[in-house]
């Protein structure tokens, strides 16, 4: 039975506990949950191609041997199988195969495959996401098949393409614009599309990048603003009357205000919700501009749907069904990263404790190919449950990806590997570097780049900060094209170079027996070293 | 009567009913409301049929019940929506009560809202009654109208988003519509005469029924019940009576010239009949519609219930569950899952055998812990709305789909579930009702119990017959079992053998007893698999057992035991990190008729033939033949002799070990074999006996062999710690001779040598007779020979004050019989002492 027909058929009530029940368990029984579903992964996995390789031939007949048999995984572990989309290595028969691109890998996409198991889960959970983005209260929920979608997500392959697919196959929800005319649309002539259909449909939902919402909110003032100059009136035919009505107060009350028109002064969201990485910097403004927070929720590429916040936007909740999970304790991931031989251990569900940040370490239940794969996504445990929701699970927040990488506004991942081809490719006389993510004024994430060029060089070359900054750019667009979309769809440029005396990063070496890391080094680290350039001679001498 | 007098009456004919019927019902809020708007609409309508008729005490009276219908009407309606809707909130609905209830008072001693009405006798349309509307009409009025505006204000709101409550409301909104549409009608000049408004009001009350239906608030079945039917039909009755009595008077009277009292007596008697008649008409109809399908149910389950509390087979009930939910409920497929011993619910009926192979429901299977939290049944599309779905396995969700699974009913019995029935889909995909569910559930609840009692006693029964460590049969019903064996093959042949295990006391003392045990289960387990479905399998004994062949010859019979005794020897081969002693089995063969011509004689001769090899070195299997038992070299003997010899150059290689550590604990050893076998000889042992001992003395203390040679010579007094560290010399030496399993039959005696006869020895601190006899002889042997020798920390000591403290210490160190036994040898040259 689709969603829709659940709607006529079967009470509020026990939809929601049959798509927001989760939210009821004790972390006793979500724990039953998890193992249980992993008996069945590694059942799965252990005879699966994947799983004989990595664990050469021995199955693990319980939980604890499993933890302790299978090594924490990354892509490069699975890359050889699964990049050659060979179904006969995997534990289940995958039905797609969902792409996104590798960062810093030795090739430049990931895949990963998804069973039938697997996406009837994501479906569910999705719904549950959508139930709860238009939730004010336990209980309660309004979707309706009658209902308009405005996204801003990319289509298939890459995970936010399944969204209209998975929605599409609950609900006749009428996408603004439609999926296939949209595939076809570049980015600025769907969100203008989207609107204008808007305006005559009206929106009820919107879901996208927390940046790329951000982005398509600011634009419609503009679009607005361009709409009411010169051909204003022939458009008016695509609205409707309601909208007319709508706009017309909107102006109104506008001009009275002295503001720009908003989306909320056209629109009732329903429901609000966006993905990705650097939420935080967007919600508020969001919520100015929409007149409802988003709800955010958690997804990747091989993780599927694991995670959701609830109508208090106020952390979210893992679903037990989709993924087994472990944390790497933050002291653990840090000892990790500076010996890359030691193992961390991990923690289960039922062992996290709050105020405390742990990388994400995910099993894909349902037959999927990863066990013990750490997805580089960094969470802080907010609680365990919340007395105003009534939940007792551990409530978490997403803090950001793993040190090594730096995510700009859930759009671009670069790495060590990323900025020094840059670096290369550019030919610029520098030294030695460091970059660490940091956040503008406007709380708006930003690149910074620590750079000290070569001793001598600067006076055969022109190596100002603006020319840098340049340089690079245009490098980081070459190698990266994530990069050149941000700039493309979002307008950021979000690098900023900081040049360091010469010297500083020798001289730090010498003192500390050691250079710090090269992206995102600990903040104390970072503070020692900006110390040091000012106990040092330009020339290098103390 | 005015024409249209059959309205109210019909009316009022209907909210009674409801009423009574409801009355049956399970009162949940909402009922209770519902009852509460029908008994305001039965003083509404009664009261003002009751005027209109003029009934007694008088107009006025009954306009005044009438009125105070209407005037609660508003108020009752919207809290029957309010309770349906569940909104919690009571402001609304005590403002409405309190201010109709006032109004009404107010009313009732002023007339200021609407007085009784005036009576105009004569009109061409007969009694008229005539209202005086004054404006304060307006208020209740007014609240009323806000009351109804709230009213739909709910329900809009109850509506919008969801589309199932929008679903259960539209009737009652529909009835709303068509009770305002009603009394707005009462203006039209068309309907003036007719009581539009009673009528509608009808209409509104069934229109209320069936949103409560809807929301399967009572059964429908509930509504017929006895005092339905009398009530129903003596309102009929009474309503035909009514309107016939003065036409069938009057034919009565002057068609058939009936006097006055006989057409009475008449009339009455036909009232009577067709009262009855009406009354069984009634019934059988609504019976036929609503109860008949309920009644075959009954008849079913109570047969059903017959059927399993005359069983205790669990097929049986099994079987008559099977059929009885096949009989009442159509269902294309039924399985049953009974709970086994490691907690799992396997497949033990169905309707489908081929479906059966190996399909389980393990005990953490997500339905089976559902099941086991709530009572009666489950429907699958119920449990998938559940957070327990989430867990299931794909396989599991595959296998419940591909059968078509869509109900559970638990066999429980109070916090047990003994098992669950799964049914498939009905045919026609048509759904299970409600009334399917309650006789599953019935259903479920018998069988529970009839399951649980048959489980117990089969359980009670298989351990009352079976041993509890190996589950073959026990003594007691191995004497049964043999002799129906003999009943049913004294015509052709019944064959017996007893298998004795070698040594078995001394395996325990080895490996320890819970090793012990292990080794019985798997004699049990290869005794079991090889005899097969071709006989039975007794523990007849401690360490002894019986093998009953019906329809086995000599011949066949001791193959069968060889071959068992054969694999029992390669048990413990690879089993794990050292060697463990072989077993080895004494069988005894005999069989009806060859040599035994009864069960007692079969037996006696079993064992016979056993006792004749264990006395010929053990290890064997033997056909009993007459005068065996004098005849014991018979035995197909396959032990090789053990003797001294055999063992003689390990013996020396170990002894000769320990020379080269420490000389004085080899001539010690050489010393107390010598003083324990002669001992063992004065006290009247064997010669094999005498080997052992003499063996455990030359081996006793070859433990030392581990301590270090420091302390082994250490002159002077050992500290405590030291004296620990030697004390662990026991040990050792066990340590060593049970990788030899050749040489552990001396372990007895060497492990006990340190013992005490009052039991403050070492290692296991045991007294008297516990100790093993060669362990007390070796005692004394070694105590002896350490008093009188010279030693690293002492000199040596005089006979006489060696024998002395042998003497003192009788009782205490050593055992009271062999002290004297040993001073005596000692003194009469027999045992001569040892030189150095």
């Amino acid at each position: 039975m689709r969603f829709q027909d659940k709607l006529r058929e079967v009470s509020q009530s026990e939809l929601w506990e049959e798509y927001c029940g989760f939210l009821e368990l004790t972390v006793e029984e979500f724990m039953k949950i998890q193992k249980r579903l992993l008996r069945e992964q590694m059942e799965l996995w252990g005879k699966s191609g994947i799983g004989r390789r990595i664990l050469g031939g021995r199955i693990p007949e319980n939980i604890d041997e499993f933890r302790r048999m299978v090594p924490l995984t990354t892509y490069e572990d699975y890359a050889d199988m699964l990049l050659q989309k060979e179904d006969s290595v995997l534990p289940a028969k995958p039905i797609l195969w969902i792409q996104t691109t590798w960062e810093g890998g030795r090739h430049p996409i990931k895949v990963a495959p998804y069973t039938k198991s697997m996406l009837d889960t994501y479906k569910d959970n999705m719904m549950a996401c959508f139930m709860l983005a238009t939730s004010s209260q336990k209980g309660q929920f309004d979707l309706s098949p009658r209902d308009h979608m405005l996204y801003a997500l990319a289509p298939l392959p890459y995970a936010t393409g399944l969204l209209p697919v998975l929605l599409g196959e609950e609900m006749d929800v009428e996408f603004l614009p439609p999926v296939k005319e949209a595939e076809k649309m570049s980015f600025s002539e769907r969100n203008k599309k989207g609107f204008k259909m808007g305006m005559g449909k009206g929106i009820e939902y919107f879901f996208g990048l927390g940046s790329v919402t951000y982005f398509v909110s600011r634009s419609l003032a503009a679009m607005q603003k361009s709409s009411s100059g010169k051909g204003g009136l022939s458009k008016l035919s695509s609205i409707s009357p309601k909208m007319l009505l709508r706009l017309i107060r909107a102006r109104g009350r506008c001009k009275e205000e002295n503001r720009e028109l908003m989306p909320k002064d056209l629109f009732q969201l329903k429901g609000f919700m966006c993905a990705g990485t650097d939420n935080k910097c967007y919600k508020d403004d969001l919520e100015k501009l929409w007149g409802i927070r988003p709800m955010e929720i958690f997804a990747g590429t091989e993780p599927t749907c694991i995670g959701t916040e609830t109508w208090s936007r106020n952390g979210m909740y893992f679903f037990p069904d989709a993924c087994f999970y472990e944390f790497i304790p933050e002291r653990e991931m840090e000892r990790n990263l500076a010996d890359p031989l030691y193992v961390p251990h991990t923690l289960l569900m039922d062992e996290v404790s709050p105020g405390e940040k742990y990388e994400l370490v995910i099993t894909v239940l349902k037959g999927g190919a990863f066990a013990r794969y750490r997805v580089g996504d960094v969470y802080r445990c907010e609680g365990i449950g919340n007395k105003e929701e009534g939940t007792r699970i551990p409530r978490f927040s997403y803090v950001d990806r793993i040190p090594t990488i730096i995510d700009i506004a859930g759009f671009t991942r670069i790495t060590e590997h990323s900025i020094s081809s840059a670096v290369k490719l550019s030919g610029l006389a520098i030294e030695e570097w460091f970059a660490q993510k940091e956040f503008n004024e406007e709380n708006h994430p930003l690149l910074h780049i620590y750079v000290e060029l070569k001793r001598g060089q600067m006076i055969s070359s022109a190596v100002s900060v603006q020319v840098i900054r340049d340089h690079l750019s245009v490098y980081f667009k070459y190698v990266d094209q994530d990069y050149t979309d941000l700039k493309k769809i979002l307008g950021m440029d979000p690098l900023k170079i900081t040049i360091l005396k010469t010297g500083t990063f020798q001289n730090y070496e010498s003192k500390f027996g050691g250079l710090l890391r090269r992206i995102n080094p600990p903040e104390y680290e970072v503070s020692r070293l900006l110390q040091e350039q000012f106990s040092v001679a330009p020339d290098g001498r103390y | 009567m005015y024409s249209f007098g059959w309205i109210p009456i019909t009316a009022l004919f209907c909210y009674v009913f409801l009423f009574f019927a409801f009355a049956a019902a399970k009162k949940t809020k909402v009922i209770k409301s519902f009852m509460v708007l029908l008994m305001v609409m039965v003083l509404w309508t009664g009261g003002s049929l009751a005027m209109r008729l003029q009934l007694w005490p008088s107009v006025e009276f009954w306009y005044h019940v009438s009125l105070l219908g209407v005037f609660f009407l508003p108020c009752t309606f919207m809290g029957f929506i309010m309770d349906f809707l569940d909104i919690r909130k009571k402001a609304c609905r005590i403002f409405g009560q309190v201010f109709f209830l006032g109004s009404y008072i107010l009313n009732l001693f002023t007339g200021i809202f609407l007085p009784p009405p005036s009576v105009v006798e004569g009109s061409a349309k007969g009694v008229q009654f005539v209202y005086d509307f004054s404006w304060p009409i307006i208020i209740p009025f007014a609240v009323a109208g806000c009351l109804l505006g709230i009213m739909v204000y709910y329900i809009f709101r109850g509506c919008k988003g969801n589309m199932v409550l929008k679903k259960q409301l539209t009737p009652i909104l529909a009835g709303i519509v068509i009770l305002f549409t009603g009394h707005m009608c009462l203006m039209i000049p068309f309907f003036k005469g007719f009581p539009i408004d009673v009528l509608s009001g009808v209409f509104n009350a069934f229109f209320m029924f069936y949103a409560l239906y809807s929301k399967r608030l009572f059964k429908l079945t509930l509504l017929i019940s006895r005092w339905n039917c009398y009530i129903a039909s003596a309102v009929i009755s009474i309503v035909l009576f009514y309107q016939s009595i003065p036409v069938m008077g009057k034919f009565a009277r002057e068609s058939l010239k009936m006097s006055e009292s006989v057409a009475i007596m008449a009339i009455a008697a036909l009232y009577m009949i067709s009262t009855i008649v009406l009354y069984t008409v009634m019934k059988r109809f609504l019976d036929n519609i609503f109860v008949r399908e309920e009644l075959v149910q009954t008849e079913n389950l109570k047969e059903f219930s017959h059927a399993v509390s005359k069983t205790l087979d669990i097929d049986e009930i099994l079987a008559s569950m099977v059929d009885v939910i096949r009989k009442t409920i159509e269902v294309n497929k039924i399985y049953i899952c009974i709970e086994d011993l490691n907690g799992n619910y396997v497949i033990k009926r169905s309707t489908s055998p081929l479906d059966e192979n190996s399909f389980l429901l393990r005990a953490d299977h997500p339905i089976i812990q559902y099941l086991k939290k709530t009572d009666g049944s489950l429907m699958m599309k119920d449990f998938k709305r559940t957070i327990g779905y989430k867990s299931m396995w794909e396989s599991e969700k595959r296998q419940l789909q591909e059968w078509r699974i869509e109900c559970f009913v638990a066999l429980k019995d109070e916090e047990d579930l003994e098992g669950l029935v799964m049914l498939s889909e009905k045919p026609r995909h048509s759904s299970f009702t409600y009334d399917d569910m309650s006789f599953l559930t019935s259903v479920g609840s018998v069988s529970s119990m009839a399951v649980k009692n048959s489980r117990l006693y089969e359980k009670a029964y298989e351990e009352a017959r079976k041993d509890e460590l190996t589950g073959l049969l026990n003594r007691k019903s191995f004497y049964e079992v043999i002799e129906e064996a003999y009943e049913a093959n004294k015509e052709s042949s019944l064959a017996l053998a007893i298998l004795n295990i070698d040594d078995f006391k001394l395996y325990n003392q080895l490996y320890g007893a819970a090793e012990g045990d292990i080794a019985l289960q798997k004699i049990a387990q290869i005794i079991k698999s090889t005899v097969g479905e071709n006989g039975y399998v007794a523990r007849y004994g401690g360490k002894e057992f019986a093998l009953i062949l019906p329809r086995f010859d000599l011949y066949s019979a001791r193959n069968l035991a060889e071959n068992v005794c054969s694999q029992i020897k390669e048990l413990n081969r690879y089993s794990g990190e050292y060697s463990m002693k072989a077993l080895t089995m004494s069988g005894g063969v005999c069989a009806i008729p060859y040599t035994a011509s009864n069960v007692q004689e079969l037996i006696s001769n079993a064992d016979l033939a056993v006792y004749t090899v264990k006395r010929s070195g053990k290890n064997a299997v033997m056909v009993y033949s007459e005068g065996q038992a004098k005849r014991g070299e018979e035995a197909t003997a396959l032990r090789s002799k053990s003797s001294y010899n055999e063992y003689a150059s390990t013996i020396y290689a170990l002894t000769a070990a320990i020379d080269t550590k420490d000389h004085y604990t080899f001539s010690h050893s050489k010393n107390v074999a010598y003083y324990a076998g002669e001992l063992a000889r004065g006290f009247g042992m064997n010669d094999e006996c005498i080997d052992i001992v003499k063996e455990a003395g030359l081996l006793h203390d070859i433990g030392k062999i581990g301590i270090q040679e420091d302390i082994l010579n250490k002159p002077g007094k050992l500290t405590a710690e030291e004296y620990e560290i030697m004390k662990t010399h026991v040990e050792n030496s066990i340590g060593i001779i049970r990788h030899l399993p050749s040489l552990d039959y001396v372990i007895p005696a060497v492990i006990g040598h340190h013992e005490r006869y009052d039991g403050k020895g070492y290692p296991r601190r045991i007294a008297g007779e516990d100790i093993p006899l060669m362990a007390r002889i070796l005692c004394i042997a070694d105590s002896f020979d350490a008093m009188i020798s010279v030693r690293s920390y002492k000199a040596s000591m005089p006979v006489e004050r060696a024998f002395a403290i042998l003497e003192e210490e009788a009782g205490k160190q050593f055992d009271p019989k062999l002290v004297p036994v040993f001073i005596n040898l000692v003194k009469s040259g027999t045992i001569k002492i040892a030189e150095g």
